[in-house]
């Protein structure tokens, strides 16, 4: 017990050393995503952040960021993406498919 | 007692109290807040013809829901039978997943496993089993990317016939993400019943093997997941080998 104890601070406390990151801002409104086209930096970490201006909950998807994260009506989450190679991630609303949108890693 | 006695009787106990894992699955650290999901788990063991795990089949059928952002609730239906014998339904369980992490914001992803299980056999204890999800994402390792999820369970029985034995079972699986639809890896397993007696390891319950994971999007419509892998028993105690698998259906709700 004391040693699973000992193992899960020891975890926990590396987090506390994480870098800072790039951010970038994709906003969901009238069922679409703005920008449709986001350009980041390649090689390096990227918060993202995912605001839905919507009355309907939505959800940020990508199978090749192997990211999904749902975001209720009038919030905003963080995904954390990368380090990213060049070049363009597809990403969509999975409760909305039509919505859809590029990451492009340069 | 010579050392080959107390293997001999060690090995028996194991078998007799164990004819196979209950659950054999690596857990995720991650929970899909709002998402309803139908699981089914199956594991069948091969072994010697007349030993307990000769054939013996273990399935849990269960339903789940990301009820916050952070913890996902599971209740599950339990079934097991040993080598030769009828299966019974062994055990109602409540499992509990708290992600602790956003995944990729820190050097690992955490979460933390809970669950009760109420035994519905006479003389069979219940238990708890809880422990640490540890997850670590390479990205671009030789250009492909990679997912490692370890699991680091302890469990103790409560109730009547509850012993004083901790257990500890160990799952590990490594990922290579080649495409959602198939990601090939490999997967670890371990069960030592008493850690404060754990005995010689070839009492001990260890695998590993090849393992198949995807998922096709049906989106809006949900998403199916699947895994499959062969075990092969790496100590006496474990039999030859194993075939798992578990198929989830999964949608916002």
């Amino acid at each position: 017990m004391r040693s699973t104890t000992m193992i899960l601070a020891l975890l926990l406390a590396v987090p506390a050393a994480a870098a800072d990151n790039q951010t970038a801002s994709l906003t969901i409104r009238n069922r679409v995503f703005e920008p449709a086209e986001l350009t980041v930096p390649a090689g390096q970490k990227i918060e993202l952040h995912v605001r839905n201006a919507d009355t309907a909950a939505a959800e940020f998807e990508s199978e090749s960021l192997h990211r999904e994260k749902v975001v209720a009506a009038g919030q905003e989450v963080v995904v954390y993406i990368g380090p990213l190679r060049a070049g363009s991630y597809e990403f969509f609303d999975d409760f909305n498919p039509k919505a859809r949108g590029h990451i492009v890693a340069r | 007692m010579s050392g080959l006695l107390r293997v001999a009787l060690a090995l028996a106990a194991i078998c007799a109290a164990t004819p196979a894992f209950a659950d054999l699955q690596v857990r995720m650290p991650t929970v899909d807040y709002l998402e309803l999901e139908f699981e089914h788990n199956g594991l069948v063991t091969f072994a010697s013809p007349g030993t307990p795990l000769h054939n013996a089949q273990s399935y849990t059928n269960s339903i789940g829901y990301g009820v916050l952002p952070w913890w996902e609730i599971e209740l599950e239906g339990e079934m097991e039978a040993g080598g030769g014998q009828h299966l019974v339904w062994d055990a109602t369980t409540l499992e509990n997943t708290f992600q602790l992490t956003e995944p990729g914001e820190y050097f690992f992803n955490l979460g933390f496993f809970f669950e009760y299980s109420q035994s519905t056999l006479r003389g069979s204890p219940s238990d708890v089993t809880f422990g640490p999800i540890i997850q670590k994402e390479l990205n671009n390792v030789f250009g492909l990317d990679t997912l490692h999820t370890l699991n680091l369970f302890l469990s103790r029985d409560v109730g009547h016939d509850a012993t004083k034995a901790t257990g500890f079972q160990y799952a590990w699986q490594s990922l290579i993400e080649t495409h959602p639809l198939i990601s090939p890896g490999v997967e670890f397993y371990g069960n030592i019943s008493d850690i404060a007696h754990a005995g010689p390891t070839a009492a001990q319950q260890h695998y590993v093997g090849p393992v198949l994971a995807g998922a096709v999007s049906f989106a809006p419509y949900g998403k199916l997941k699947y895994e499959v892998g062969y075990l092969f028993g790496l100590t006496p105690a474990s039999g030859h080998s194993a075939v798992r698998w578990r198929l989830e259906y999964e949608i916002t709700f």
